[in-house]
């Protein structure tokens, strides 16, 4: 029975909403937020609740059927374009994703090493556990976020004491159009990407009437983790000196000190980012790869593994090539433009779905 | 079992990434920095692990030095004279040249924080007067046979706490600062100095104007702000008392800077609290009691008051903030501080010091020991 429970479900919600934000979304938003980016969190998971309910009522029509095939049957033509519009959106999170993910390695771990041999050691794994299917790839996502959780407590004790209330001063520090730059930024980082959900079926959830309720608990969870991480991060070092590097939540990791013999723990704590992306990337590739399998209608299990495995390693040494020859930055900042390419296809199935209903209906 | 064999060569596949052998590093616990004829002088205080493995007893190092138009490059530059490759994770002190402070001692910085192996907790200390290679240079005569970078660490964590002329900033912590809204950094400023031995000093605080050094603080000046900052635990301090002097500790200060802005008029009340005993008596007194805990109250709130004014005027007649009066307002007065950003705050705030403290204890004796015994 190649099932995934409600638990499984929530712990991909939150690998999938969260993987964002230490790689490149933390920075962003501190840089534009400023001080206010507490209030602009809290706005902008209000906004991404409205990509969620899209996908969740998108997903109640999927009952023995993915997103591609759906549109496919239903819409024709236009059910064709908005698949490639979505995959090649999610291609483009994958990049930076994968990208983000191996520049950390290289930038603060493994400074010598090409980034070739890490790409192809972290995605191999990702790779394999895509193959075994969506139940092993959701259980192992489970059990690294309750590692990810006993972790994030013991980082919350011990970064703590260093807090000062008063580095939340002045509350309001920054532009308007940057307050809402920031807002909308929250958004397309949380809630885009559990677009990658719709890959599966309805049917493959066990007690799948409670498929929004665990989205929800999961995105919930998921707002609340990244509070507190900004709300540390600001606390401890102030928004101007937070907002001068590219991993905040590592640089505060440094600043644990408890005892004075738990310190420079910074490396070991890193694996949190592992563990965010592990199963939002697995589900990102899986969701590739259910379009792939419907446009060429392959039957095969071998020819599907070795789809897997192009997407798993190619994507991640195409980011490689492709962001080690360009500037960065430039890409990076139209994130919250084509990624909203996403909450654009949302609307359109929703409302030709809607209307579709009402025809049938009349 | 297939699983787990593969599990494994990729372990021992991977344990090479970025290895390196301890004794083909140079581990750098210090970091002199000097500027001249536009160029960057780097010394590095490095480990010698060789003379540890024959002589477990003393810990002793030896100096590095190269020069480049960046940091970078000179510290590079080193591996074109030792056969080591040089390691930043281990960093614990920097030392800032006179020369470069006349560059403006942001520059410096930049290096050490995008690095990700430079630890940026190391302790930052400034010479105004010397070079910062003669101080951490273990050849020096009065530093032979030591490990320089670790006694000046092991002083300046002690003076800070004892006498509070001192203190303790991490090169993170003057960062933060610097970039900080309306306050300036300070940081402990280090000499050699002469006398029948040449030895190296903990000369006091220097106080910044942004990037540029000012002027140091003196010892009351520096009492004064560490007070104000909670810098230490417990100091001495000498009060007047029946015709001779008296010493009192003050210990655990906490203090609160309030600003009030009505009609761009700026009231700035400080009020500081501490609690205090007794150490030291140079008086004939009998036993005492609860008036003479009352005047050495007042004494010592009367002195205390006296340093934090002589601050004020530094900063006043320096035109620093160290205080962060201006950090204040930013933080409590946003919208008025883009009218105070540029001006010198302490010639426009009307500024009230209050200062309280609680002596409660007497050590062992309760009177002076020559006084009367009736």
């Amino acid at each position: 029975m190649n099932k995934i429970n409600c638990t499984e479900l929530g712990a991909v919600c939150i690998s999938l909403t969260c993987t964002l934000f230490p790689l490149f979304g933390t920075s962003e938003v501190l840089k534009y937020g400023k001080n206010p980016v507490l209030l602009a969190a809290i706005i902008g998971f209000l906004i991404g609740l409205i990509p969620i309910m899209l996908i969740i009522y998108i997903s109640k029509q999927l009952d023995d059927k993915d997103i591609f095939q759906y549109n496919k049957e239903k819409f024709k033509f236009i059910g064709k374009i908005i698949n490639f519009l979505l995959i090649i959106t999610v291609i483009y999170i994958g990049f930076i994703l994968s990208w983000k993910i191996i520049d950390f390695v290289i930038s603060n771990l493994l400074l010598k090493t090409s980034y070739y041999p890490v790409t192809i050691v972290l995605f191999s794994i990702i790779a394999f556990a895509v193959i075994k299917g969506k139940e092993v790839m959701s259980r192992s996502t489970f059990l690294l976020i309750i590692l990810l959780l006993i972790l994030l407590i013991f980082i919350y004790i011990f970064v703590a004491p260093n807090i000062e209330i008063d580095n939340l001063l002045p509350f309001f520090n920054t532009s308007k159009n940057n307050f809402i730059k920031t807002c909308l930024y929250f958004t397309t980082i949380s809630s885009y990407p559990l677009v990658a959900l719709l890959s599966l079926k309805q049917n493959d959830i066990v007690n799948k009437q409670n498929f929004k309720k665990t989205i929800l608990i999961g995105y919930f969870i998921t707002f609340i983790l990244i509070f507190t991480f900004l709300f540390l991060i600001i606390t401890n070092y102030g928004i101007n000196f937070a907002s001068l590097f590219s991993y905040p939540e590592y640089y505060l990791f440094k600043n644990i000190n408890a005892f004075d013999f738990i310190q420079r723990v910074e490396n070991v704590l890193s694996t949190t980012f592992f563990i965010l992306s592990y199963g939002s990337i697995c589900y990102l590739i899986f969701f590739v790869k259910t379009y792939f399998i419907n446009l060429f209608n392959i039957k095969s299990k071998t020819k599907e593994n070795i789809i897997i495995i192009i997407l798993a390693i190619g994507v991640p040494i195409i980011s490689i090539y492709t962001f080690s020859n360009y500037y960065i930055i430039f890409i990076i900042n139209y994130y919250p433009i084509i990624s909203s390419v996403i909450l654009v296809m949302l609307i359109l199935i929703s409302f030709l779905t809607f209307i579709t209903k009402k025809k049938k209906h009349s | 079992m297939k699983k787990i064999t593969i599990l494994l060569i990729i372990i021992l596949l991977t344990s090479g990434c970025s290895y390196e052998e301890i004794n083909k590093l140079a581990i750098i616990s210090a970091v002199g920095i000097d500027y001249e004829n536009d160029m960057y002088h780097v010394s590095a205080q490095v480990m010698d692990l060789q003379k540890e493995t024959n002589d477990t007893t003393n810990e002793s190092s030896i100096l590095y030095e190269a020069t480049g138009k960046t940091i970078l490059e000179a510290l590079t530059n080193i591996s074109l004279k030792y056969p080591n490759t040089i390691y930043l994770g281990h960093l614990e002190l920097l030392i800032i040249g006179k020369d470069v402070l006349d560059e403006g001692i942001d520059k410096t910085f930049d290096y050490f924080l995008r690095n990700p192996q430079a630890r940026t907790d190391c302790l930052l200390l400034i010479s105004t007067k010397n070079k910062a290679i003669d101080i951490i240079n273990p050849k020096n005569e009065n530093n032979q046979g030591t490990f320089p970078s670790k006694d000046l660490i092991t002083t300046i964590e002690n003076s800070q706490q004892l006498n509070g002329y001192i203190v303790k900033e991490t090169m993170e912590e003057f960062i933060r600062t610097y970039i900080n809204e309306g306050i300036d950094p300070v940081v402990t400023n280090i000499a050699m100095t002469k006398g029948k031995d040449i030895k190296t000093e903990l000369t006091g605080i220097a106080a910044f104007k942004k990037n540029k050094y000012i002027k140091d603080l003196n010892k009351e000046q520096a009492i004064a702000y560490n007070t104000l900052n909670g810098n230490y635990y417990e100091i001495i301090i000498n009060v007047p008392y029946k015709d001779n002097l008296a010493n009192i500790s003050i210990i655990e200060p906490s203090s609160k800077i309030k600003i009030d802005i009505n009609n761009d008029q700026i009231k700035v009340n400080i009020d500081v609290k501490l609690d205090g005993h007794i150490i030291e008596i140079h008086s004939d007194s009998n036993f005492m009691t609860e008036k003479d805990f009352e005047i050495m109250e007042i004494e010592a709130e009367n002195i205390l008051n006296k340093y934090i004014e002589n601050l004020t005027s530094f900063c006043l007649e320096n035109d620093t903030d160290i205080l962060g009066l201006k950090n204040n307002i930013y933080k409590y007065h946003y919208k008025e501080y883009k009218k105070y950003k540029n001006k010198n705050i302490y010639e426009i705030a009307n500024i009230n010091i209050s200062s309280d403290i609680n002596i409660f204890r007497y050590g062992n004796i309760y009177k002076e020991i020559g006084g009367n015994n009736e």
